[in-house]
């Protein structure tokens, strides 16, 4: 009897375990694809002269930006940054905050992603790191790290500053942290670097 | 058991932060800087380095008005300033009043002025898009909203300043006793509802992209910069200069926002800022009032243009008496009150809301009945019905008010759709129903909005008030308009118990309705407004006419109208007129105004398009459908230099907080998945090493 209630919770255990793993896996295999399809999307925006594609039909955002992260010179991620930051757009790749500038304007421009998935090495970032930014037409601009800070958005409002120029990058903090409603926010802030590419 | 599990819970969670500690030690949260306060920019100022972004193009305006009796007769001037080492198009998006009428616009180079001409929308955007590919110096300015204009200068070379000049008309307002004139110099940031159409490639520079429901919200969303966040001699300075010739002799002219200096000189008053010059976060106003025995009973204003003959008429009625409780139907009234508690409501605005909606809760009497609607992304009622105002109501209601934020969007139609459907649904028939609209009208959609008002407001009547220092007084008079009612301004604290008096006045005096003018029969005349308002306690009736000559010396007109039960008449002879310029261009003004409202009981709007268009090029105003364009012949700009575009952002209005970013939720719950799948398979693994199966 006993030897059954055993079994029973082995598999149980099992069970739960496969389904925990599915929902991790199930999250990061949707963020890694999508990153693919969007990659086609922002090749046909770039040669439609800017206009939004959809990476796929019943997407109800679009790519609005590439952005390429140099971490230390050596390796370097490149992202397709979404339209919007809201749960629908970040599953798929970062998120431009729609209130802040558009890619490729002069102002600031706030980008947000998962500190799980697209942001998982904003950790890595080091003072002066180089970062890359594409906008719709086509055009590059290029920042440096600069500074970082932590902010708790239960706590206090942060207000946007359009006066400047400049490229904030925004992931949940801490980096590892497990539960995924923290209201810790890392703000990490890149200055431009000379002249548009 | 339970021991164990919690002892391969907690060495999991010991695995797990291992592993991560190498990155946490790297930036610890305790070394991080202090954090910014609420309201502060994002990121404090480099140690001795101002690293702000410096606009490449900036603008100083200088404002010249006339006004003489009803008229004001405006001249402005915009110095566009290239302080980059590039050629530059600038884009300004300009506020101006709801009801002025553009009739000119040209530009300077040095000592070289290009007049600009009135042309078809579409072609003088051809004409310029055409100059400025060409290198050519060109200026453009298109009509976004009856209040919001897109200007663009073309061409502009390094270090060079080219100066715009636009004119325009204007008709003062009268209201109690009092003389108002009143100019936007900024704007507050409009919120944009529907669904984003992605079909649709912005091209407004604005910060929203076009939706359903406003598909042009990319044009009329420009940057907006804070003060603190400007070099000093780079906030949108202006000059402003009146010369005030009132027709009356004054009691006074007080500056509701600015401090001024007022000068008297034969017949006319001279108003300059005492500042010399301030930044464009606030409208201006000025008012200037009559003295007590001289107030005006009505003016006629008169001016022969192409042949044809035109007239502004005012017309006072005597004082409506307010009876107070004596009046039968001061014993019926039901009140709806909806208050906009928007983002764009925070700071100073919100304050004010609360405290006239509560002032005006304390005018409420048991017998009237009465509920409040409060709106931002969603509305909330406080009643479920119409509730008598009891002293229990009033408690409630008080608390209801005392607890409201400002925060999110500005959905305004379903508000105002609940409102208006609670007061239709009231059986009564005798009862007057009024609803008291409290916001600053900074919607996209304003001409969706005034079509619910007019398909739903029944019996009811809308009194807008407009908050805080830069209200969308567009809205605030178009809705007011459809609502039959009236509109107030509050756009400081010191002013509100006077504007609420003066509405509290207007909700309990007996209204004058159905307005009728009689003219000589032998006169054709065609006069705008269409359809005559409804008069409120201190109203007078502005007309726009057209005749076909001019009056002769025994040639009156008379208004007739019922207050409370009785008729009114009063005369006004029409040879006793000023003759001034600009009634003509005001007459069109108001016709352009009237026809496009037409669009809300059915007419169509390809033929209404023809009638305007038709207007606005004889007369040469700026309308939805009519732009000016101005092109210097000259080739200025080199082929082989580019040319950038650079928009100037508008400062945002006093008192209000800066826009708030809503940081987004950037974690998911796949890590804590991963590790309770983690923690799952070491316990079974565990169970199944302890306790194997031989005992089965």
């Amino acid at each position: 009897m006993a030897a059954r209630c055993v079994g029973l919770l082995v598999v149980g255990l099992l069970m739960a375990s496969l389904w925990q793993f599915n929902h991790a896996a199930y999250i990061y295999a949707k963020a890694w694809l999508a990153q693919v399809l969007i990659e086609n999307a922002w090749e046909k925006t770039l040669n439609n002269e800017g206009a939004p594609q959809k990476p796929w039909g019943w997407a109800d955002t679009w790519p609005v930006a590439r952005l390429q992260i140099f971490y230390r010179n050596r390796e370097m991620q490149t992202l397709y940054v979404l339209k919007g930051s809201a749960g629908n757009s970040l599953a798929f790749g970062p998120g431009h905050l729609s209130g802040s500038t558009t890619p490729g304007r002069l102002g600031t421009v706030i980008i947000g992603a998962h500190r799980d998935t697209h942001f998982r090495h904003m950790a890595k970032l080091k003072v002066s790191d180089l970062i890359r930014m594409q906008a719709a037409n086509g055009e590059w601009r290029q920042y440096r790290f600069d500074t970082s800070e932590v902010v708790d958005v239960s706590k206090e409002d942060v207000a946007l500053d359009s006066n400047t120029d400049q490229l904030i990058l925004v992931t949940c903090y801490p980096f590892n942290g497990l539960l995924p409603s923290g209201t810790l926010r890392w703000l990490g802030r890149a200055v431009p670097d000379g002249n548009p590419i | 058991m339970i021991v164990l599990l919690s002892c391969v819970f907690l060495l999991a969670l010991f695995a797990y932060q291992k592993a991560y500690g190498d990155e946490l030690g790297r930036l610890s949260y305790e070394s991080l800087p202090d954090k910014p306060g609420s309201g502060e920019l994002f990121f404090r100022q480099e140690r001795g380095e101002d690293k702000r972004y410096r606009p490449a193009v900036h603008l100083a305006s200088e404002v010249e008005v006339v006004v003489n009796g009803l008229i004001a007769s405006v001249n402005l001037s915009q110095q566009f300033k290239n302080d980059s080492k590039h050629w530059v198009e600038a884009t300004y998006v300009l506020p101006l009043p709801e009801t002025a009428a553009v009739d000119a616009m040209q530009f300077r180079v040095g000592s070289r002025l290009i007049k600009g001409e009135i042309k078809e929308k579409n072609r003088a955007q051809k004409i310029y898009s055409q100059a400025r590919r060409s290198g050519k110096k060109a200026a453009l300015i298109v009509q976004q909203r009856p209040n919001l204009f897109t200007q663009k200068v073309a061409n502009i070379a390094p270090g060079e300043t080219i100066e715009l000049e636009l004119h325009y008309q204007q008709k003062v307002d009268y209201q109690k006793g009092e003389f108002i004139w009143r100019m936007p110099l900024t704007l507050t940031p409009r919120f944009i509802p529907g669904r984003a159409l992605s079909s649709l490639k912005t091209v407004g520079g604005g910060w929203a992209v076009p939706t359903d429901q406003v598909p042009d919200a990319d044009k009329i969303t420009p940057p907006m910069t804070t003060l603190a966040g400007l070099h000093a001699e780079r906030k949108n300075p202006i000059k402003i200069d009146v010369k005030l010739r009132a027709g009356l002799p004054l009691e006074g002219v007080v500056s509701g926002y600015h401090k001024v200096l007022i000068k008297k000189d034969a017949g006319q008053h001279h108003i300059t800022l005492a500042a010399g010059s301030v930044p464009m976060d606030r409208d201006f106003e000025l008012r200037w009032k009559p003295v007590a025995n001289q107030q005006p009973a009505g003016a006629v204003f008169t001016e022969e243009f192409d042949g044809e003959h035109f007239a502004l008429l005012m017309i006072v009625p005597p004082e409506i008496r307010n009876d107070g409780d004596q009046d039968p139907m001061r014993l019926s009234r039901e009140l709806m009150f909806i208050i906009d508690t928007s983002g764009s409501m925070g700071g100073d605005s919100i304050r004010q809301a609360k405290s006239s909606l509560k002032l005006a809760l304390s005018r409420l009497k048991p017998s009237d009945r009465f509920n409040i609607i409060e709106f931002n992304s969603r509305h909330q009622t406080l009643f479920p019905s119409l509730e008598f105002a009891s002293e229990v109501a009033i408690t409630k209601a008080n608390k209801f008010v005392g607890a409201l934020k400002a925060g999110g969007g500005t959905q305004m139609a379903p508000a105002l759709h609940d409102a208006l459907g609670q007061l239709r649904g009231s059986d009564a028939d005798k009862h007057i129903q009024q609803l008291v609209f409290i916001t600053d009208g900074s919607v996209g959609n304003e001409q969706a909005l005034f079509n619910l008002i007019e398909k739903n407001l029944g019996r009811a009547r809308l009194f807008t008030v407009a908050i805080g220092s830069a209200p969308n007084s567009y809205f605030m008079r178009k809705a007011a308009q459809f609502g039959r009612g009236t509109f107030s301004h509050i756009s400081v604290l010191s002013e509100l118990e006077e504007r609420m008096e003066n509405l509290f006045s207007q909700l309990e005096s007996p209204v004058m309705t159905a307005l009728e003018m009689h003219w000589p029969g032998e006169l054709a005349v065609e006069s705008w407004p269409k359809r005559l308002p409804d008069l409120y306690a201190g109203e007078p009736l502005v007309v726009n006419v057209k005749l076909d000559r001019a009056a002769g010396s025994k040639h009156k007109v008379s208004l007739r109208g019922k207050v409370a039960n009785e008729y009114w008449q009063r005369e006004l002879p029409l040879y006793h007129s000023v003759q001034s310029s600009g009634v003509a261009t005001l007459w069109a003004r108001e016709k352009v105004s009237g026809l496009l409202d037409q669009k809300h009981r059915g007419r169509d709007s390809e033929s209404i398009r023809t009638d305007v268009l038709k207007l606005a090029l004889r007369h040469k105003i700026l309308s939805p459908y009519t732009s000016f364009v101005a092109v210097e012949e000259m080739i200025s700009r080199p082929e082989a230099e580019e040319l950038n575009q650079r928009s100037i952002p508008n400062l945002l209005a006093k008192g209000q907080k800066p826009m708030n970013v809503t940081l987004p939720k950037t974690a998911t719950g796949a890590p804590l998945s991963l590790l309770l799948s983690l923690m799952f398979l070491a316990l079974a693994l565990f169970i199944c090493h302890h306790f194997p199966a031989k005992e089965a």
